[in-house]
């Protein structure tokens, strides 16, 4: 998961302008699937972050079936190659091909899996108009999810480093260094969410928190990237820090995730 | 727009799972033509229903008394435990005619991203059942998806210090299939749960 890489580069699909199958407008993308609901007997409705045409919501017809051969591979966490043909208000699936499921790995790991629920989450929150384009939050997502699943780094330090990225590429970067309202170059002691991050003495705003001196340096190292100090940081700060980031993605959501929580942190 | 009774029932028919407004329709008109004697009939049913069935004490399956025909039944196995997400999967499973241990039901199964819990599902009354040593093997048989899989990784992980034996249902080709039309997935699957034939032990 380092910054400026693309990690769903190698799954690219095929271009495939304007096709058509007898009338009806289709096009095909990488995604992967955020969540899936439960539509009259068999069907589902699947929650795809596509590379290209962003949040999409899609109708599966027949997956719940077990001789569906959609099924195991529009399971959440998934990278799939599919083809849609565009419908009056959902869209549906005709073919899927597996790229890489993250979720089989994922999902035998009870905490890198609560961990991936909340990133699935995040992502779709921070994509709330459907069909708008977000590739940097589908690289995000499937580097999260790659990198949780590749076990180099404590879950939680991924889940965090993912949520300080994907807030900033939403445009509400943190600032963990310099003060958020005057620029003044950091280290320096208080952090608000209101106030966008680290604080100097002069523009501290009333109720702002002063975290333990390497919690804001953690959180800087997560949103650049720097792994090695992130896995040497100890739990107190990792804890501390996971607060702060609840607290601020909650703050600009409006909203708790559900499935934060309930993320099992070591 | 029907007036009065006729959209009321549709409205309300409309409300079930899977049914949609043509649908609750096509009922609503069924109904008014079907002999008065069955629909009195479906009406009592689903009176019945919400007043008198209940969850059993012991395994959360679907009951008309304190505990459920399984779990009072004295030739079940009580060493064999399998757990189950809903009712209709001990349905389903009992048909298979395989089993012959009792049930434990869930009520679901863990999904941060809906907001379920470990504390929501029935794993508390699980812990519980498997404390006083009678049991000496948990079948999780949670569903083939991924929330059944965390499920049941989270399962095992609680009932590893208890030393019992802990297993899961096998994943694979269906029955009565092609090879070649199975998904990528289930046939890995099927490789991982191969097992030995030709009395190689």
């Amino acid at each position: 998961m380092g910054c400026g890489e693309d990690p769903g580069a190698g799954c690219r699909p095929m271009r495939w302008p304007g096709a058509q199958n007898d009338g009806v407008p289709t096009y095909r993308d990488s995604a992967v699937v955020l969540r899936t609901h439960p539509l009259g007997e068999a069907d589902r409705i699947i929650t795809l972050l596509t590379r290209e045409h962003g949040r999409v919501r899609a109708v599966a017809r027949g997956v719940r079936r077990t001789g569906s051969k959609f099924g195991a591979r529009l399971e959440p966490m998934g990278l799939v190659d599919v083809q849609l043909h565009t419908g009056r208000s959902l869209d549906s699936i005709s073919q899927a091909e597996s790229l890489f499921s993250f979720g089989a790995d994922l999902a035998a790991d009870y905490p890198r899996w609560t961990a991936a629920q909340a990133i699935c989450e995040t992502a779709e929150r921070l994509t709330p108009e459907e069909r708008e384009p977000a590739v940097q939050q589908f690289q995000l997502l499937v580097g999260g999810l790659r990198a949780l699943a590749e076990r180099g780094h404590a879950p939680g330090l991924v889940l965090d480093a993912y949520l300080v990225r994907s807030l900033a590429v939403a445009g509400w970067a943190a600032s963990f260094a310099a003060c958020a309202r005057c620029g003044a170059p950091g280290p320096h002691r208080s952090f608000s969410l209101p106030g966008g991050g680290a604080l100097c003495p002069a523009c501290r705003l009333p109720g702002s928190a002063t975290p333990r001196p390497g919690t804001l340096e953690l959180l800087g190292a997560l949103l650049a990237g720097d792994w090695a100090l992130a896995d040497a940081s100890d739990d107190r700060v990792r804890r501390e820090a996971s607060g702060l980031v609840a607290a601020y993605l909650q703050w600009h959501l409006e909203r708790q995730l559900k499935s934060l929580p309930l993320v099992e942190r070591a | 727009m029907y007036e009065g009774i006729v959209q009321d029932v549709i409205d309300a028919l409309g409300r079930l799972p899977g049914i949609g407004p043509k649908g609750a329709q096509r009922i609503a008109f069924h109904l008014l033509k079907a002999d008065p004697e069955e629909v009195t009939a479906l009406a009592e049913a689903l009176v019945a229903l919400r007043e008198q069935v209940r969850f059993c004490a012991i395994c959360g399956n679907v009951a008309q008394e304190e505990t459920c025909g399984i779990c009072r039944d004295p030739r079940r196995d009580p060493a064999q435990l399998c757990v189950v997400e809903e009712s209709k999967d001990v349905v389903a499973i009992e048909r298979t005619r395989e089993f012959r241990g009792r049930y434990h039901v869930l009520g679901g199964a863990i999904s941060p991203m809906e907001g379920i819990g470990p504390d929501d599902l029935r794993i508390r009354e699980l812990m519980a059942r498997l404390a006083d040593g009678v049991v000496q093997e948990v079948i999780l048989a949670t569903d083939p998806n991924l929330e059944g899989e965390a499920t049941a990784a989270y399962l095992a992980r609680m009932i590893a210090p208890l030393g019992l034996t802990v297993s899961r249902l096998a994943s694979g080709l269906p029955v009565g299939g092609d090879l070649e039309f199975a998904d990528e997935v289930t046939l890995g699957r099927a490789f991982e749960g191969r097992r030995r034939i030709g009395g190689q032990g």
